[in-house]
């Protein structure tokens, strides 16, 4: 009733036709399966649960996205993009086109969650958590490792072992208190700007594509992306202002906080790749395991990681390390 | 216990004090209680000795007068060393196994002892209500004793379940559950921090920092303390004219290092 | 006189020093909601998990969290309010914040046929003329326009400022009215504009400062999907915020109100 859709004015036909590509719910063949047998997804969602997670809410995000594409379209000439990851490129700097953007972000994170996973087969029963359940700790034994060599060899060097990868991922997960993802990805061992302006990377036999070589562990909350070569620009761009502004009114030297070095160093615009996302919304599990249940919740979310998946985004790993940065 | 002589004694000291300048002003009582002295000597003296209540100390019948012999007896005998000696008058050494664990527990992890700790307790029966069959407790803080009594309950489970689990199994997994906790909280504290700022909370200082501020108070209070404390140990060692120079001299310097603001008594007397 | 000292001790003891768990508040007519929900909002079961079950969980995690520190025997107010300056105590904070925001904001709340008797005061609602709001209906509309266009978990607050003027603020997440410096009211994800950028900076200058803040929330709106997701679906935001302000028991909203 409250939506932005109702207190937006509607557009007239003739505008709406000027922006031919709608969106429309991507399909995930798990969940469809799941929506027509009217069965559980095995090991991690009733079916009530991906009804809403998915096919209602994930059409409520397409329905805004469309709308808010409609009205954008209506007044600049953007490029007409078919693909998420074009769309969120073009308008994360841009604060007018913020419903887009975060439309289109949390659409992309939703899918890109759901696709990661797979029904889990052995027999597992969803029951609701109870109060006491907050002080157990973490089961320690759980199965679902990656089969994939390259992908376990990867994890161990990145996180010395699985359990301890499991351990951060889950941690990271259930750490988050409103809205948002944990995500492995593949980190660049160069900044993107290094490797536009070293011209040693642009002798023959080298490339300006980045090199990934280390993996890790990052959260995004409500439409975050993880992408800090797509924020870099905007965050320095005001903190270089910031700076032009600081310097009228401080002459004196001052030494830099541990604050100020971390911001500089956090969105050095390195190259991150995602290979996988949990999301660690309370909707997720609210309905199958309760108020208590995250933990749970988690614990099987990690049985029904697809692997396969992940090591099918997985680029291709460099050992060589140039230290010379 | 060392017999209170002090206390008679206190209009002599009060006077030395007024003499070498530690006390300004004369106290309110000073010139009463030198008008008219206690002429009750408040000292508590050892009750058994001074009072002559008891004739006689009981250890001292050993050595009494033997009379069939007519001697007396100068030394314990054989028979009466073995009576002082033996294991019904000795105390008896109490030995826990949970003394043993929290011993190698907190070797191992000797800055458990710097978190801060209650001592308050409404009943001293909070670890009643804990049931170790999880490691977090509704009624305890998370910390080495969390860890010995789940490897006390785990050793038990195990007796009772007859499995194999050895004393070392067993503190290594209470051990290993502990770490996962606390990773697990320290996480939890990182990530809340980092999504309060992604929703533009901002902090006026780093908590590093806010340490050292705190820190810096109780500086300030104890470097008061101490030079107070200085002045009045060298004035007592009777180094009265040499000592006023040097105080003044470590006043100073504590002054540069915690920059604190206290008044030197001798500095403002000048 | 020594007699009157030892009594004095034995008081402050008895109140200060008797360790104990935190609970869930009591509500007037809990007994009630809990048997039949609260008409035209919540089922018995949507209010047990908005109410009993959530409010349990963040009261036994802030227990376990604050259990043997010196946060132990205060009251999510007032821990949350001793927490949020400190950067390693923002998971303590938000247990406690939660926990005093859902409290807020279920006190307020009544059955529809009991809240359709009460009505705004004449003195809020002369207030809210000043900030351009004529009427209940436009009140309303502000309120929860802004309620349900925001993306992710938070609240909307009237809240009453120094001045005594009236402000609608968002506050995403667990963020609290009570310090500007935590009331967390961007959101930094997509595009950054200088309107924003320019509030940051200012908000770390006066934190810097030490500024004090004595803003007081007036009325809070519930955005947690926790709070609705039983009864209305992850997708029924809009319904239930529909019922939400139906629901609304104005005399306590009223009392809230400082008055002369």
């Amino acid at each position: 009733m409250y939506r932005v859709a109702r207190t937006l004015p509607r557009r007239a036909p003739t505008l709406l036709s000027q922006r031919n590509v709608s969106f429309s719910l991507p399909t995930i063949s798990t969940l469809e399966t799941v929506k027509s047998t009217q069965q559980d997804f095995k090991g991690l969602f009733s079916s009530e649960t991906v009804n809403e997670l998915w096919f209602k809410r994930g059409q409520q995000l397409v329905e805004g996205l469309n709308q808010s594409l409609e009205q954008a379209s209506a007044s600049s000439s953007e490029s007409q993009s078919n693909n998420l990851l074009d769309i969120i490129a073009q308008t994360i700097q841009k604060p007018e086109h913020y419903g887009i953007y975060s439309y289109g972000s949390l659409l992309y994170n939703l899918q890109f969650f759901l696709e990661s996973l797979k029904e889990n087969s052995a027999e597992v029963k969803l029951s609701q958590s109870e109060p006491k359940d907050l002080l157990k700790t973490g089961n320690t034994t759980f199965g679902n490792i990656p089969a994939d060599e390259n992908l376990k060899s990867w994890l161990i060097d990145s996180f010395g072992s699985i359990e301890e990868f499991r351990n951060l991922l889950l941690n990271s997960a259930k750490a988050i208190k409103g809205d948002g993802l944990v995500w492995l990805v593949a980190e660049s061992n160069l900044s993107q700007n290094i490797l536009k302006q070293s011209p040693s990377i642009t002798e023959p036999g080298t490339t300006k594509d980045p090199v990934y070589n280390n993996l890790a562990i990052v959260n995004t909350y409500n439409a975050g992306v993880v992408d800090d070569s797509l924020r870099s620009g905007q965050v320095n761009r005001l903190k270089l202002q910031k700076e032009a502004n600081l310097q009228l009114e401080i002459d004196r030297l001052t030494l830099g906080t541990a604050e100020e070095a971390e911001f500089n160093t956090l969105y050095n615009d390195k190259k991150l790749l995602p290979v996988l996302a949990i999301d660690g919304s309370m909707r997720n599990y609210l309905l199958d395991y309760g108020v208590y249940g995250k933990q749970q919740y988690l614990e099987n979310v990690w049985e029904c990681i697809d692997w396969d998946v992940v090591s099918k985004r997985l680029p291709v790993r460099t050992k060589q390390f140039i230290n010379s940065y | 216990m060392k017999i209170q002589t002090k206390a008679t004694s206190v209009l002599e000291r009060t006077s030395h004090y007024l003499k070498v300048g530690v006390l300004k002003q004369k106290p309110t009582w000073y010139d009463i209680v030198g008008a008219y002295p206690p002429h009750t000597d408040l000292t508590k003296k050892p009750k058994v000795i001074e009072a002559k209540l008891q004739n006689q100390d009981p250890g001292e019948s050993i050595y009494a007068h033997n009379a069939a012999s007519g001697f007396y007896k100068t030394r314990p005998s054989k028979h009466d060393r073995r009576q002082q000696n033996n294991a019904i008058s000795r105390l008896p050494k109490l030995e826990f196994l949970e003394d043993q664990l929290r011993d190698v527990f907190y070797h191992q992890h000797p800055w458990e002892f710097s978190r801060p700790k209650t001592l308050v307790e409404t009943h001293g029966d909070e670890v009643s209500k804990c049931d170790w069959a999880t490691m977090l407790q509704f009624n305890k803080p998370l910390d080495g004793e969390s860890v010995v009594q789940r490897t006390i309950w785990l050793l038990a489970q195990n007796k009772h379940q007859q499995t194999e689990l050895s004393l070392f199994e067993a503190y290594d997994k209470a051990r290993f559950e502990f770490y996962k906790l606390r990773m697990e909280e320290e996480m939890n504290s990182t990530v809340s921090r980092e999504e309060s700022s992604m929703y533009g909370a901002v902090y006026p200082s780093t908590n590093i920092e806010w340490g050292l501020k705190q820190e810096q108070e109780h500086i300030d209070v104890w470097a008061d303390i101490a030079s107070e404390k200085t002045k009045v140990s060298q004035a007592n060692q009777g180094r009265n004219d040499a000592s006023v120079g040097e105080a003044d001299d470590i006043v100073d310097v504590q002054k540069s290092i915690w920059e604190t603001s206290f008044e030197i008594e001798g500095e403002k007397e000048k | 006189m020594f007699r009157t000292t030892s009594r004095f001790v034995g008081q402050a003891f008895a109140r200060n020093s008797k360790r104990s768990i935190h609970e869930v508040p009591k509500l007037r007519n809990e007994e009630k909601y809990i048997a039949n929900g609260i008409e035209g909002l919540y089922t018995p079961s949507g209010f047990q998990t908005a109410w009993s079950d959530y409010q349990k969980f963040l009261t036994l995690n802030l227990t376990l969290h604050t259990n043997g520190t010196e946060n132990e025997l205060r009251t999510p107010y007032q821990i949350l309010l001793k927490t949020a300056k400190q950067t390693t105590q923002q998971h303590i904070f938000h247990y406690a914040s939660q926990a005093h925001n859902n409290h807020f904001a279920m006190e307020q709340l009544t059955d529809k046929t009991e809240a359709s008797k009460t009505r705004p005061s004449r003195a809020l609602m002369e207030k809210l003329a000043f900030q351009d709001i004529p009427d209940l209906e436009t009140f309303r509309e502000r309120m929860l326009l802004l309620a349900d266009s925001s993306f992710g978990q938070g609240w909307v607050f009237l809240v009453e400022l120094p001045d005594k003027s009236l402000r609608i603020m968002r506050c995403n997440n667990d963020g609290t009215p009570y310090y500007f410096a935590k009331n967390q009211s961007l959101d930094l994800n997509g595009g950054v504009d200088e309107g924003s950028f320019e509030y940051l900076n200012s908000l770390n200058v006066r934190a810097k400062s030490n500024e004090k803040d004595w803003t007081l929330p007036i009325l809070a709106i519930n955005c947690w999907d926790v709070s609705y997701i039983k009864d209305y679906g992850m997708t029924g935001k809009a319904d239930y915020l529909a019922n939400f302000w139906d629901c609304i028991n104005w005399d306590v909203v009223n009392k809230r109100l400082f008055q002369v």
